[in-house]
């Protein structure tokens, strides 16, 4: 496996001015940059490539739509590396209306686990709050047969996003590295966009 | 759902779940993630091509009009309208 999954925190940045797309940078606690990745605008099915760095010649993961309509859709995650694909998200589309939340499949589409937003309550506040209140930070918790296994929490800043991602202790048992940042890419490409 | 047939890069044929229509499964000879036949949605296109077609059949005569009542502007606004549509179909492919 790749040395950018051998820490437990990590912290994504988007840059929110881009001309046409976006483009974010992934941390690691040390302030390294592990990966990188630019979105074209205009893109119909989502397929973002992440990249070692802003040269983009060193392809890490692969975040595929399996559709074109986002609503429900379906997110394959491949290690581009090794070509094979180690899970897929789903986002869940009419509960998202109210609170954003994702599940986690395996390889036969079986669902292992959980990414919701944090709490129920603050969802509707940022979402039809309106003015201030919808600059409360989103912090999002991936769980695995119940068990917390990823914590995503924005840092208040309502000019850049910045997202922080905590892998828990034992975490590593649970799931895949990867992806647990698949996740946090997600959050950032796919619901980032949709706020 | 009925299940879909894939044939990976390493030629190897194998059955996934109907759920994956348009996404990637592992492929149990290779263990390489192969693309899974069925997207993009039909009815997706169908609908974008309509209103294509829509768009073409009313920009073109309206364009066509301006220009030859004298309207040059208006007709050159027409045609760039109709230009960045099609630049923007373009890109999002």
């Amino acid at each position: 496996m790749s040395d950018y999954i051998d820490h437990d925190q990590y912290y994504i940045r988007k840059k929110l001015i881009k001309v046409l797309g976006s483009s974010f940078h992934i941390y690691d606690s040390e302030d390294n940059l592990i990966l990188f990745s630019s979105q074209k605008a205009f893109k119909l099915k989502e397929d973002i490539r992440v990249f070692s760095d802003e040269s983009m010649s060193s392809e890490r993961l692969v975040v595929k739509a399996r559709s074109i309509i986002d609503f429900g859709a379906a997110y394959d995650v491949v290690d581009s590396e090794s070509g094979e694909k180690l899970g897929a998200f789903r986002r869940k589309g009419f509960k998202s209306i109210l609170k954003d939340t994702w599940e986690l499949l395996d390889n036969d589409d079986n669902p292992v686990g959980k990414l919701q937003e944090d709490s129920g309550c603050l969802a509707l506040a940022r979402r039809f709050g309106g003015g201030l209140l919808s600059l409360i930070p989103q912090s999002f918790f991936l769980e695995i047969d119940g068990e917390r296994a990823v914590t995503y929490s924005q840092r208040f800043n309502p000019v850049i996003f910045k997202m922080d991602v905590n892998l828990e202790k034992g975490s590593r048992e649970l799931l895949d590295p990867r992806l647990a940042l698949a996740g946090a890419i997600l959050l950032v490409a796919v619901e980032g966009r949709q706020a | 759902m009925a299940e879909l047939e894939v044939i990976c890069d390493c030629g190897h044929r194998f059955n996934v779940p109907g759920s994956l229509r348009g996404g990637m499964s592992n492929c149990p000879s290779c263990g390489k993630a192969a693309d899974v036949p069925g997207g993009p949605e039909k009815l997706f296109w169908l609908v974008l091509g309509f209103w294509i077609l829509l768009a073409m059949v009313v920009l073109v005569p309206s364009a066509g009009y301006l220009f030859y009542t004298g309207h040059t502007l208006g007709g050159w606004g027409v045609v760039v309208f109709g230009c960045l549509l099609v630049i923007a179909i373009v890109l999002s492919m």
